[in-house]
């Protein structure tokens, strides 16, 4: 019925780069992001806290109290053109809360392992940390060691960037320094472990059965939890329905 | 569903409960549900597990309810206006059914909405306050450029090209535009134009644009877009260098001319994409003639509706383009300026409710809307009148009754829209080929019927330069249509992005919208991350309350979780609330109870488990708090192995923790729990009654250390002491209930090693005088003494006590000889020193058990009693030990000599306990029968659970409810049919026919009921109303039965009896029983002679009066086996309290 012809010449050139500048912009707004489960370890007063803090507020207390219990933050982070949203749980590092960090490395996709860069005795800590989530968390957890404090590393470092590097190497962990003091490379353990996770393989999971990963500790519904990381290899299907 | 003032609730249980069915009330348990209803067809029912389940809920909705009884609101009032907007927001959530049901549990929400609310909608409101934030932030990331534009309208009547367009489209050099927008009119009036699509007559105008532009512009100009619906034409053209700067072209047409289809009226639309600004240009041909203007309306809002461009295929739905281009006016953002139209078919609401599933364009998504074309709106006065105002160059007074201003101003049209001042004579109807209007047959008055208006972009209403007019002017030099051409001149603001800062913005509000959500998060705080709990005393609850406070903005829903499935603490930790919701601000006392019980007790004893734990505090969306709990256990002899406690030297709370820990390793080795061989058990049958004959009442000797080792408890031994000293006589002893501070004194007492005082213990509580009153309970301390004396005597020259069990041991005669001097001297010593015996036990000088205040002789008694059965209960392992009890239960309790040969063969410390415990009873029943009602079988009904507790269900063999298959198959066997009013032959037949005994005495029993149904539906358990008059004469023969027959275990006893017994037994066991347990008991005991007469007693024993309920169902196998098991269990006991001399 409609005698007209649509003469666009430009209407062609609408797949041209600047078009697709557009979608990519459209597709950020929209993209569903990449939830990656953290944990975060490591001995009481190595600022475990106090990274969190600097990544997701930008900011840092002095003096923080030591966390009893297991404080929750979701921080959204851009690589490429995914979004990744963290979950971290950021656990107490006293001593006798240990048998509890199950609950919460459980499911986890990447753990942070922090130390006090002045303290030795730290690392310690953390090597057996690592060696617990390389037995009992998830096969797959992408693990970074953090020395934190790097902005005392001038005047009181214990620990030699060469032997937490060494470490880290052989256990085959990511490695940085870091200061959540002064912020230096806070963001970078973020984006390193980002980079590390195999997120084509989180989203494709997601999509297949339309389920988000993580969410609270809530150990006690963690049989409706799905891990999505544990066999990669699997259909997630079989466990399809989350009854949380 | 909205919370109203006026609201009710009812709670019923979702099945019917038969109270006479235990079975039934405990599933009853499973199914609550709360009715919420504010009118009748507006009713909301929850279902629940369990009623603590419905508190949290309940809460809430007072909370509610409180607000809108504040607030006044009513079902159906105007209050509620507001849920419309989330009932469209539930519609969109249901639309995604289950795939956001799922991600609300797991997603971290922005604000904690109920779950009610989806994630999807979550996101919504997520990235609605994105987008928000985005367009508000335009300004850093978007530069502002101008460009001229062009917006011509002629109706051309159908002619073809006759003049030159020069005059029309030419400008000035300054003003020469970027952009030209051309809109024709009437360009083809052929009726084949209706039909066939024809490109001729664009062409034919373009041709005449191109050459004027040519000839007149310096600049060049390229078409970019035309579209032509019949008449109507519209063509973009644009400066060659922006061409690269052009996207998303698009062009649509509606016709609105005959049928409201046909585009003989109708609008052509043209949406572009100029640089980062939408443009959008509508050229419309509306319903002609004076008369028609609100045909002329109703096309505006036609077009309005329909003319929809499509959505870029990058873009998922409509929301996700608004979001993505936050900063166009978009459709929603113009609803407000749209609304007002009166007409019912076009609201504002026409946009908006369509928003979510909208795959495309309106007109109003875009930054500039321009409207051009024949309005075909007239004057509303007569020619002359207007010719008169023309000719007294009075634009103005003609323009106010011009109907498209008219309409405008009473919103019925082009509402929003904006038109430059009119500076030139109405446009039609002219003379075709002059500059003079008609003066025709019609009378038409000359009318400004071609127009340009603007849509004013509601973003931009405050920014003067978004649009700006520079000319708006009609050109009477063009001759050929009836109407004059107009032309407007516009300046524009384009945006451009800088998508650099973009995306800097971008991540910006990201980082917001994160530390939003993390704000946002409930914040429960406890005020104790540590609680201590000090002492913990077996069975007393210890409670201490933590405050949690929500510091958060929103609803902080919280539970306790532990890495441990299936429980948030240690089984003796008690948490309540342990799942709850607070509202900001509020403020809830959580109480964490410690109660040590009988199932924990044993662990905590025995080193495997303390008083620590952390409960973690787990907020819904939010962190996790630990608390940590300890107390110090104080070890009790409650829930002890009886071995342990034979080996306690001294009292229990005197042992270092470490201690008894290895005190239990030590039993635990030594111990093994093993069920003594057939053989073993024939030897001590053989040895035992010549060693143990003597055991006939309880010693009143404390117990002793043999070989380290006491032959009871010492507990047991004081408890029973106690009770044999100063209560035997009491009413109802152990049938009524203790004290609990009196209890609770005991078990102390008992733990500590402390003396019971006495004086407390055994005076009344009248408020006289103390003296007089410790006079009384002395003088009858004494009465007590003299009472028991005579009986004890005989005790004194017997054998020890520490001795069972041990009887079968090779020469043991001379440490019986030496244990019986011993006895000897401490009955004496027990008797002179009552009140002060220190059995020899370390005391520690420094424990002192508060005693309490007096209560009287008898409820000291009673609560010693109850002491005493707790302390039974308490057992890890019951005096019977549980790898016994199905022989017991199985074999042992239809004859005394199987039941003496059980007991004989259990281990030691179990044996000597046992008999204490029945010889004191025996003793008691000797002398005080019928006290308040007690008898051999009462006793034995609160003594068997106890002494022959069921530690676990395993322990009950499934097979004793009896399958179902071997009742129907019994009865046709039996012959229903023949025992009719024959039924004492089958009995005596049944028990001569040995194996078929079980088959025949089941056929008796059929045959016997008084119902004729219930014999034919006998095979299937059916059963009828029992012969309640009856029943307690049935009783009280059946016990002779039981009794009597019992001991002639071989079938001496023979059919006499039994078939006495059959008749009137069996009606009541036919009737009560059904067909379930009456199998059980006759398949087991099918073998024995004596089975027979036993399997249909012991059926009849239900029919004890205060047993008589209604007719248990057929269903109720499983309950009818346990009840046989326990029902067999006292009758085991009852052998052993019957008999004056058992051994």
């Amino acid at each position: 019925m409609s005698a007209a012809r649509s003469a666009s010449p430009a209407g062609a050139a609408s797949s041209s780069s600047a078009a697709a500048a557009a979608a990519a912009a459209a597709a950020q707004a929209n993209l569903k992001p990449i939830q990656v489960k953290l944990v975060l370890l490591g001995e009481a007063a190595v600022g475990k806290s106090s990274l969190v803090l600097r990544f997701v507020n930008n900011e840092f207390q002095e003096n923080k109290e030591p966390t009893i219990g297991a404080a929750f933050l979701t921080q959204k982070c851009k690589l490429d053109d995914k979004i990744i949203k963290f979950e971290i749980w950021d656990t107490a590092g006293q001593e006798r809360f240990h048998s509890l960090a199950p609950m919460y490395y459980r499911n986890a996709q990447a753990a942070v392992v922090a130390y006090d860069l002045t303290k030795p005795a730290s690392l310690e800590k953390a090597k057996a940390w690592v060696k617990e989530l390389q037995r009992q968390a998830n096969p797959n957890i992408v693990i970074a060691l953090v020395g934190n404090k790097l902005d005392l590393a001038s005047t009181a470092r214990g620990v030699s960037t060469e032997e937490a590097q060494a470490y880290a190497n052989e256990s085959g962990l990511l490695f940085l320094e870091a200061s959540a003091k002064t912020g230096e490379f806070v963001m970078d353990i973020f984006t390193e472990i980002a980079k590390k996770i195999p997120l084509d393989t989180l989203a494709a999971a997601r999509q297949r059965t339309g389920l988000t990963s993580g969410g609270g500790a809530g150990g006690a519904s963690s049989s409706g939890r799905v891990d999505l990381n544990q066999n990669p290899a699997n259909s997630q299907g079989a466990d399809g329905n989350c009854a949380c | 569903m909205p919370i109203f003032a006026d609201f009710r609730f009812s709670l019923v249980q979702a099945a019917a409960v038969d109270l006479n069915d235990p079975s039934s009330i405990a599933q009853s348990k499973a199914g609550f549900v709360l009715k919420v209803a504010t009118t009748k067809d507006n009713e909301i029912r929850f279902e629940a597990a369990a009623v603590d389940v419905l508190h949290a809920l309940l809460v809430e909705v007072k909370a509610l309810m409180a607000i809108a009884k504040n607030k006044g609101y009513l079902a159906g009032g105007p209050t509620h206006e507001w849920r419309r907007f989330y009932e469209r927001m539930m519609l969109e959530a249901s639309a995604a059914t289950d795939r956001g049901r799922i991600n609300s549990a797991a997603s971290n929400p922005f604000i904690n909405f109920d779950s009610g609310v989806s994630s999807n909608t979550l996101k919504m409101i997520k990235d609605a306050w994105a987008a928000k934030e985005l367009r508000a932030r335009e300004l850093q990331f978007s530069d502002f450029s101008k460009i001229k534009l062009f917006v011509g309208t002629w109706n051309v009547k159908g002619n073809p090209v006759s003049e030159s367009l020069t005059p029309w489209l030419s400008t000035s050099k300054e003003d020469e535009p970027d952009m030209y927008i051309i809109g024709f009119q009437e360009v083809d009036l052929r009726t084949e134009a209706y039909i066939i699509g024809n490109t001729a007559k664009e062409d034919e105008w373009c041709k005449a644009i191109e050459t004027a532009l040519a000839a007149s512009q310096s600049e060049k100009y390229i078409k970019i877009a035309a579209k032509q619906l019949i008449g109507m034409l519209m063509v973009v053209y644009l400066r060659r260098p922006l061409y690269p700067f052009v996207h998303d072209v698009a062009s649509e047409s509606v016709g609105t001319g005959i049928f409201s289809m046909m585009g003989n009226k109708g609008a052509v639309g043209i949406r572009l994409k100029l640089f980062d600004s939408y443009l959008c240009f509508v050229n419309a041909h509306l319903a002609a003639d004076v008369v028609m203007v609100d045909r002329r309306n109703q096309d505006y809002q036609e077009i309005c509706r329909r003319m929809s461009f499509p959505l870029q295929s990058h873009y998922k739905d409509y929301m996700a383009y608004v979001q993505a281009n936050a900063w166009v006016a978009s459709s929603i953002d113009s609803a407000s300026a749209l609304n007002g139209f009166p007409t019912p078919g076009f609201h504002a609401d026409t946009f908006t409710s369509a928003v979510p599933n909208k795959t495309n364009l309106s007109t109003f998504d875009a930054d500039h809307f321009i409207w051009l074309g024949d309005l075909n709106y007239r004057v509303t006065v007569s020619d002359v009148e207007a010719k008169k105002c023309l000719s007294d160059n009075s634009i103005q007074d003609l323009l106010k009754f011009d109907q498209l201003r008219i309409e405008q101003a009473a919103s019925r049209s082009f509402n929003g829209f904006s038109e430059g001042p009119i500076t030139f004579p109405p446009t039609y109807k002219y003379e075709p080929g002059t500059s003079e209007y008609v003066s025709s047959e019609k009378k038409r008055a000359p009318s400004w019927c071609d127009r340009i208006l603007w849509f004013t972009n509601p973003l931009k209403a405050e920014d003067p330069e978004w649009l700006t007019l520079t000319r708006y002017e009609a050109v009477n030099e063009m001759i050929s249509s009836d109407h004059k051409p107009v032309r407007a001149m516009f300046v524009l603001k384009i945006r451009k992005l800088n998508n650099d800062k973009l995306s800097a913005a971008q991540d910006a509000i990201t980082r917001e919208l994160d530390k939003f959500e993390n704000e946002a998060q409930p914040d429960l705080v406890p005020d104790a991350n540590l609680i201590q709990f000090g002492d913990i005393r077996f069975m007393v609850p210890t409670t201490r309350t933590i405050e949690v406070e929500n510091k958060g903005q929103v609803i902080a829903q919280y539970r306790f979780v532990s890495p441990l499935e299936d429980r948030i603490c240690k089984p003796w930790c008690y948490i309540t609330p342990s799942t709850g919701a607070l509202m900001p601000g509020e403020k809830l006392a959580i109480n964490i109870t410690i109660l040590v019980d009988r199932t924990t007790v044993t662990y905590l004893n025995a080193g495997n488990d303390s008083i620590e734990d952390i409960l973690t505090l787990h907020t819904e969306n939010g962190k996790d708090h630990f608390i940590s709990i300890s107390g110090r256990w104080l070890p009790s002899c409650f829930g002890n192995p009886i071995e342990v406690l034979c080996r306690l030297g001294r009292p229990i709370r005197s042992f270092a923790l470490d201690e008894l820990c290895a005190l239990y390793t030590q039993v635990q080795r030594s111990q093994l729990r093993l069920p003594p061989t057939r053989a073993s058990g024939a030897e001590s049958e053989s040895a035992g009654p010549a060693a143990t004959s003597s055991i006939e009442s309880p010693s009143p000797t404390p117990p002793k250390p043999f070989e380290n080792r006491l032959s009871i408890p010492r507990e047991l031994w004081r408890i029973i002491d106690f009770i044999y000293k100063f209560g035997m006589d009491v009413d109802n002893l152990f049938l009524s209930t203790g004290d609990p501070v009196l209890t609770e004194y005991f078990r102390e007492c008992l733990d500590t090693g402390v003396e019971f005082d006495l004086s407390v213990l055994l005076s009344d509580p009248v408020e006289e005088a103390p003296e007089a009153e410790s006079n009384d309970s002395l003088a009858e301390q004494q009465k007590h003494q003299q009472q028991d004396t005579p009986s004890k005597t005989p005790d004194a020259a017997s054998p020890p006590d520490a001795g069972v069990g041990e009887g079968d041991a090779a020469g043991a005669g001379a440490e019986e000889a030496e244990a019986e001097a011993e006895q000897a001297l401490d009955i004496d010593e027990v008797i002179s020193n009552l009140s002060k015996t220190s059995f020899g036990m370390q005391q520690p000088e420094t424990v002192v058990v508060p005693p309490p205040r007096p209560r009287g002789r008898v409820a000291a008694v009673h609560s010693a009693a109850d002491t005493l059965l707790r302390f039974l209960e308490a057992l890890p392992e019951p005096v019977v030990p549980s790898f016994m009890h199905r022989r017991c239960v199985l074999e042992g309790y239809h004859t005394f000599a199987a039941a003496r040969q059980i007991v004989q063969a259990m281990p030691t410390e179990h044996l000597n306990s046992f008999v204490y415990i029945t010889s004191f009873l025996r003793e008691v029943l000797a002398n005080y029968r019928g006290r308040g009602g007690i008898d051999e079988e009462k006793f034995a009904r609160v003594f068997a659970p106890i002494l022959l507790q069921t530690v676990s269900a395993d322990d009950v063999p499934r097979g004793l409810p009896g399958a179902p298959g071997s009742v129907t198959g019994t009865a046709p066997n039996g012959g229903a049919g023949s025992a009719v009013g024959a039924p004492m032959p089958f009995a005596s037949s049944g028990s001569q026919a040995g194996g078929g005994g079980g088959a025949a005495a089941r056929a008796a029993m059929l045959a016997s009921s008084p119902t004729p149904s219930s014999s034919a539906a006998g095979g299937t358990g059916g059963a009828t109303s029992p012969p309640k008059s009856t029943s307690s004469y049935i009783t009280n023969m059946l016990y002779n039965v039981v009794t009597w027959t019992a001991p002639g275990v071989a079938g001496v006893a023979g059919g006499g009896g039994i078939g006495a017994a059959g008749p009137a037994g069996a009606s009541v066991g036919g009737a009560l029983q059904g067909a379930a347990g009456s199998s059980s008991g006759l398949g087991i005991l099918g073998a024995s002679p004596a089975g027979t007469a036993q399997g249909v007693a012991v059926q009849q024993l239900r029919a004890n009066p205060g047993l008589i309920g209604p007719p248990i169902p057929a269903e109720a196998t499983s309950a009818g086996g346990i009840e046989a098991w326990n029902r067999k269990r006292w009758m085991f006991l009852m052998h052993f309290l019957e008999r004056e001399n058992y051994f």
